[in-house]
């Protein structure tokens, strides 16, 4: 990637000083700066680098951002480690499943068997790493690596500060996944958590504080005319006649897509409207289209639920006029990550409802940007008012708005990536340049 | 007359690796927690409330309220006179008296839930000059008037407490000014009192001002 994009870019969006500081941070950091993960595309990480690298270079900071490459079992491996890393946030409902007796040799042959299947994965995780240590050229002053996927290419590391940044809540993983992982990854200079409840306390490194982001240049958020909105709603068959109840997200159990419906239906009964379910199936997913299914049946024959199937997924733009035609916003996830598409739809002024759980609370202050809730009657209580009441919702829109650009745009992520390579190269509390 | 450079800072925010999830385990952290956490938890609120209404003012009252539904407590938290404290020392020891004193009274065996536990965080804060260079009082003035609020926080808070330099040098270069009588009104400004920045921006123009009037 060789583009490269002005802060000045920014100029309308946030205060001059902090696009002053950044520049002038900037200029204190000497040497090039690396990033590694997974994908250039798909995902909030590669959003987050295809912003965030152009304003790198365009900074002067030699900047490269590269993937890592593997094979189809290294990545399903990853996707393993993902998964059990970060599937238990905050308690995650798991249902315990019923065996039959099993016999002490059954249950040794089966443990002899697990483990194998560990030992095969780590070796092919580690291999997979080996041969992209191997490839790339890692001499760098600055390395951020991101998420588990390449974590262990620490193992070649021969000078510069590496940054291990975790994207994913891991404070309550699978022990064993993460026990191999800790390995490499407490050999790196610091880390980077999105929030402290996402952190672990036994890496024994620095564990920096910084929050994902948006981007309000980017086709997700950027503004956009009535025309174009419209254009959009009219290919999906939505007419803008009545409030519009909005949430995206993937056909995912945890997205409570049901209870949104639950809330709908409610609300429905008093004031007229219509809901937008816009997402689409993650591919390594396979109870998402079971999900989907589930979603259509629960939403048959009611004509202003539009159930929309990103296939192939929709695009930024779409997701964006989806976004800004609405009413209220929703997120009744049971249980989030950070939550990012709260920020999106509070960066275009509406009032969010999500669930309280994850990052969501941090986007969300009760009240003031918009509302937290427990339990379909809770979310539709909270539509109901909000539709009722123009002025709360311009108000709570207003406060998110600001919310979001003081805690949540790329600029604010920026600055921080800049203020911990300074910190790593001066330990003390207070730097002075 | 020499230069002087105005500063700003920016803070970046570390975890400590110590959280609690009931009062004694939150006494037992404020007691040997660093300094720069203890101001990060009592005084960044100062910063943010010039965009948000926040109920409680520092982060202690807030999660006592909101995790622990101790209101009484809260409350006493919240209502801390910032002004007594010359120091991070000073606040410390006020934090633990008055959680000490409430604990000999009431039962505090109520914990917070999983994932409402209370995060100690410090903050780094990363000084840098800005484009703003002085070489009298009224320029000082007029770029005490234009200068963002963040670097009002970090003169007249973060400096002064956390034994940062710009403050004192600040004072310094007001005082080979021969401005004796305006650095003592300067040094008596307790600036804890204030709503928000731009009422503690607005009360430090006003003494500079009115110095320069009174010697005119």
């Amino acid at each position: 990637m060789n583009e490269t994009r002005s802060i000045w870019d920014y100029e309308d969006i946030v205060e001059r000083g902090l696009l002053e500081d950044i520049e002038l941070l900037a200029e204190h950091i000497s040497g090039r700066v690396l990033h590694i993960n997974a994908t250039y595309s798909g995902g909030g990480v590669a959003e987050i680098l295809s912003s965030m690298i152009p304003l790198l270079k365009g900074l002067g900071i030699e900047t490269e951002w590269n993937i890592i490459r593997g094979d189809d079992e290294f990545f399903s491996i990853t996707k393993t480690f993902h998964n059990v890393l970060h599937g238990r946030v905050n308690g995650a409902v798991e249902v315990p499943v019923a065996h039959e007796p099993v016999s002490v040799l059954d249950d040794l042959k089966s443990e002899i068997g697990e483990l194998t299947r560990r030992k095969e994965m780590f070796e092919t995780y580690l291999h997979w790493n080996k041969v992209n240590s191997e490839e790339m050229d890692l001499d760098s002053d600055f390395v951020f690596i991101h998420d588990p996927q390449p974590a262990a290419l620490i193992d070649v590391k021969q000078r510069g500060k590496w940054i291990w940044r975790c994207h994913i809540d891991v404070s309550n993983p699978d022990p064993h996944i993460w026990n191999f992982l800790k390995e490499p990854i407490s050999k790196y200079d610091a880390s980077i958590f999105s929030t402290p409840m996402f952190a672990r306390p036994d890496l024994g490194i620095r564990e920096f504080l910084v929050p994902p982001s948006i981007d309000p240049l980017s086709d997700k958020n950027i503004e956009l005319s009535q025309g174009d909105i419209g254009r959009v709603l009219d290919k999906y068959g939505i007419c803008m006649d009545k409030p519009i109840i909005t949430q995206v997200s993937r056909f995912d159990r945890l997205k409570d897509l049901p209870g949104v419906i639950d809330a709908y239906k409610l609300v429905k009964k008093r004031i007229d409207c219509q809901l937008i379910l816009a997402g689409g199936v993650a591919s390594d997913d396979p109870e998402g289209m079971g999900v989907y299914h589930e979603v259509m049946e629960k939403a048959d024959g009611e004509e202003d639920i539009h159930v929309l199937l990103g296939s192939p997924p929709f695009s930024d733009i779409e997701i964006n006029a989806f976004q800004r035609a609405s009413t209220v916003i929703m997120q009744k996830s049971l249980k989030e990550g950070f939550g990012l598409v709260v920020s999106e739809g509070l960066w275009k002024g509406k009032p969010v409802i999500g669930g309280a759980t994850g990052g969501i609370p941090l986007q969300i202050v009760n009240d003031v940007t918009g509302y937290l809730v427990h339990s379909v009657d809770g979310a539709a209580f909270k539509i109901a008012n909000l539709l009722k009441n123009p002025e709360l919702s311009r108000r709570l829109g207003e406060a998110g708005k600001e919310h979001v650009r003081h805690n949540f745009l790329i600029t604010r992520h920026l600055k921080d990536y800049l203020l911990i390579m300074l910190s790593l190269e001066n330990p003390s509390g207070t730097i002075r340049l | 007359m020499t230069d002087l450079t105005f500063y700003r800072a920016r803070y970046q925010f570390e975890l400590t690796g110590k959280k609690a999830r009931d009062l004694p385990e939150l006494l037992a952290a404020i007691k040997e927690i660093d300094e720069s956490s203890i101001f990060n938890h009592v005084y960044h609120a100062l910063l943010d409330s010039h965009f948000l209404p926040i109920g409680y003012p520092n982060d202690f009252a807030h999660w006592i309220i909101d995790a622990l539904h101790e209101p009484v407590l809260a409350e006493r938290l919240a209502n801390l006179d910032l002004r007594e404290f010359p120091d991070i020392e000073a606040l410390r020891e006020e934090l633990i008296r008055i959680i000490e004193d409430y604990m000999a009274m009431y039962d505090v065996s109520r914990r917070a839930d999983v994932g409402q536990e209370f995060y100690f965080i410090r903050c780094i804060s990363v000084t840098f000059p800005t484009r703003h260079v002085v070489t009298n009082m009224n320029e000082a003035l007029e770029t005490i008037k234009e200068i963002d609020l963040d670097s009002i926080f970090h003169y007249f808070i973060a400096s002064r407490l956390l034994g940062g330099e710009h403050y004192k040098e600040l004072s310094r270069w007001i005082l080979r000014n021969d401005s004796h009588e305006l650095i003592e009104k300067l040094d008596s400004l307790y600036p804890y009192g204030f709503a928000n920045m731009d009422a503690l921006r607005n009360e430090i123009v006003r003494i500079i001002e009115g110095y320069f009037w009174e010697h005119i």
